[in-house]
């Protein structure tokens, strides 16, 4: 498998398409709420690339160590997944709940962000972006045109994108722990 | 009283801001490099090699191991570390540092000393040992082709070949060395290796392929490369390969240095990109350990200069290969800061009597609980040595 392959397989596991449309319970339903979710999420996926070189210097790291830490929260991620596919959170209504809950955290989650500092701060910032908005665009999309329907078939994909996570990110540590 | 949506956002900036502190904590803490120059490299190696000779005996040895808290020597001494503080030595000579030389050769005195010849072969003893070890009689040739790099004195060229040809006669077929003579029957004590030996004979039969090419050092010298590369850590049981062997760097790069076309494999290759993962791996740890209790308990303790000069050693090599062969080039200026950085944590962890009341004796080495043993400062020479050539090369004097 290309390094690009893989860099996109991660970004599509982190984000999780099935699990957003199993969280999101059908409320990416309108072109207003899909396009403020995916103009936020991918916003803080841009600020996140921008500021990765900054964040590893700031936290004294090296990308080694960064990748190593990044394979710690996405396997956590994805066992997450694994185990409680899709997650209950309170929507507000309205265009704002495109910002929060659903792009921040729902599609902007935590193996999302340290995946785009990674990706970065080791490849570049459009790549880190690049990579985000391929996840991001996919989720959005997966989640408008699911809503609420095949909540099984969302819960078993979703768990298998969490297991195909955690191996990704397996090869992530191993990288880590194998690179100068 | 916030809503539920409010609540939420603050609950998930909460436990998103508790997630980072907690990966801050254990799994990225920072890595800490001192800065340090050439010169200071240099230096704390010229300190280092002050420590090993203000008290070395008549009969060449040096002091084996001290507590600087009682201010003690801890008695016991071992011959293989005779010869790697002697060859040390030596390496600051054709480092351009002759200052060392009258001391080494008065430890290589004592070498010559405990000498068994058989046939046409040279072997150091090991006093008081019913078997000799081999690695003795490789550093002890490691360290005088260092010496003939440093003076091209040719006074030792048969001796050099005399431990060569004993060297080679330890060699199995698969390229093994085998780690012990035994006297009482001339031959080598059959199926005994050590993790360190084939590696050090493998850099010594490649120097003396540089100081007496010709003669036929190569092919066991890329032997041992060989079963090192491809056999050595599943064949001799070492856990989570590859065991991190700066005396095989030190060979590899001996061996892209020959002239004529490379001689180096792809399987040599892979292998020197894996010890340079290695070495990262451990000097990045490294880094990031400190002398806390929150430290000491998450990350252990810090780690003996021994350890790290072996590190900066296994770098140092690694970088003069990358800086030869282009199949690993593309490594080199990671390896380059790694070997650095474990350079500028010697110079910042090294003794000096200004540090603490007394115990002047104690300047220009390093210790750990008090303790230190002369392969810490062995080591610890030959990594600054070569991290100074890094940032000579870097401009950074």
């Amino acid at each position: 498998m290309s390094d690009e392959l893989r860099a996109i397989l991660v970004m599509l596991c982190a984000v999780n398409p099935a699990a957003v449309a199993l969280a999101a319970k059908g409320r990416i339903d309108s072109r207003q709420i899909a396009t403020v979710t995916g103009v936020a999420a991918i916003g803080l996926a841009l600020v996140a690339a921008t500021v990765s070189s900054g964040v590893l210097e700031l936290l004294g790291t090296t990308e080694p160590s960064f990748q190593l830490a990044a394979g710690v929260v996405m396997m956590g991620m994805g066992l997450g997944a694994l185990v409680w596919p899709g997650t209950n959170r309170a929507f507000a209504g309205g265009w704002r709940e495109g910002i929060f809950p659903l792009a921040f955290p729902m599609v902007f989650n935590p193996a999302v962000a340290v995946g785009v500092v990674h990706y970065g701060a080791s490849d570049g910032v459009f790549a880190g972006v690049s990579l985000a908005a391929v996840g991001v665009i996919a989720a959005v999309g997966f989640a408008w045109f699911a809503g609420e329907r095949w909540p099984r078939a969302m819960e078993a994909i979703a768990r298998m994108t969490g297991a195909g996570l955690v191996v990704l990110a397996v090869g992530l540590v191993v990288e880590s722990v194998k690179s100068v | 009283m916030l809503d539920p949506v409010m609540r939420g956002l603050l609950v998930t900036i909460l436990l998103w801001g508790a997630g980072a502190g907690v990966l801050r904590a254990f799994a990225v803490p920072p890595e800490r490099c001192p800065a340090v120059t050439a010169d200071e490299a240099m230096a704390a190696a010229l300190a280092a090699a002050g420590w090993i000779t203000r008290s070395q005996g008549a009969d060449g040895s040096y002091v084996y191991e001290y507590n600087v808290a009682k201010d003690a020597n801890v008695p016991g001494y071992n011959e293989v570390r005779h010869a790697g503080v002697t060859m040390s030595l030596y390496q600051l000579a054709a480092a351009g540092q002759p200052g060392f030389l009258k001391a080494a050769d008065t430890g290589l005195g004592r070498m010559i000393a405990n000498l068994a010849f058989f046939d046409d072969r040279a072997i150091l003893k090991e006093p008081g040992g019913q078997t000799y070890k081999t690695g003795s009689s490789a550093l002890m040739l490691a360290g005088l082709a260092q010496r003939r790099i440093a003076t091209d004195d040719r006074e030792y060229d048969e001796l050099m070949r005399q431990l060569g040809r004993f060297l080679v006669s330890m060699q199995e077929p698969v390229g093994a060395i085998l780690a012990a003579w035994d006297p009482s029957t001339r031959a080598p004590v059959p199926g005994e290796r050590s993790k360190y030996y084939t590696g050090e004979t493998f850099w010594a039969l490649a120097l003396l392929e540089r100081v007496l090419p010709g003669e036929g050092w190569d092919v066991p010298a890329l032997a041992a490369a060989d079963y090192l590369a491809l056999h050595r850590d599943e064949a001799e049981g070492l856990d989570y390969p590859p065991w991190a062997d700066q005396w095989a760097a030190y060979g590899l790069a001996e061996v892209a240095a020959w002239p004529g076309p490379p001689r180096l494999r792809a399987a040599h290759v892979e292998y020197a990109r894996s010890l340079a993962g290695r070495f990262g791996l451990l000097v990045r740890v490294e880094s990031r350990r400190t002398n806390s209790d929150f430290s000491r308990l998450v990350r252990g303790p810090m780690a003996r200069a021994a350890g790290m000069g072996t590190w900066g050693e296994g770098l140092g090599s690694l970088w003069t290969l990358a800086s030869t062969d282009p199949r690993i080039a593309d490594l080199r200026g990671p390896i380059g800061d790694r070997a650095v950085c474990t350079a500028g944590m010697l110079v910042a962890r090294q003794y000096e009597s200004d540090d603490e009341a007394g115990a002047a004796g104690a300047d220009g080495a390093w210790f750990r609980d008090s303790l230190t043993r002369m392969d810490d400062q062995q080591h610890a020479i030959s990594a600054l040595l070569l991290a100074a050539t890094i940032l000579d090369e870097r401009g950074e004097h």
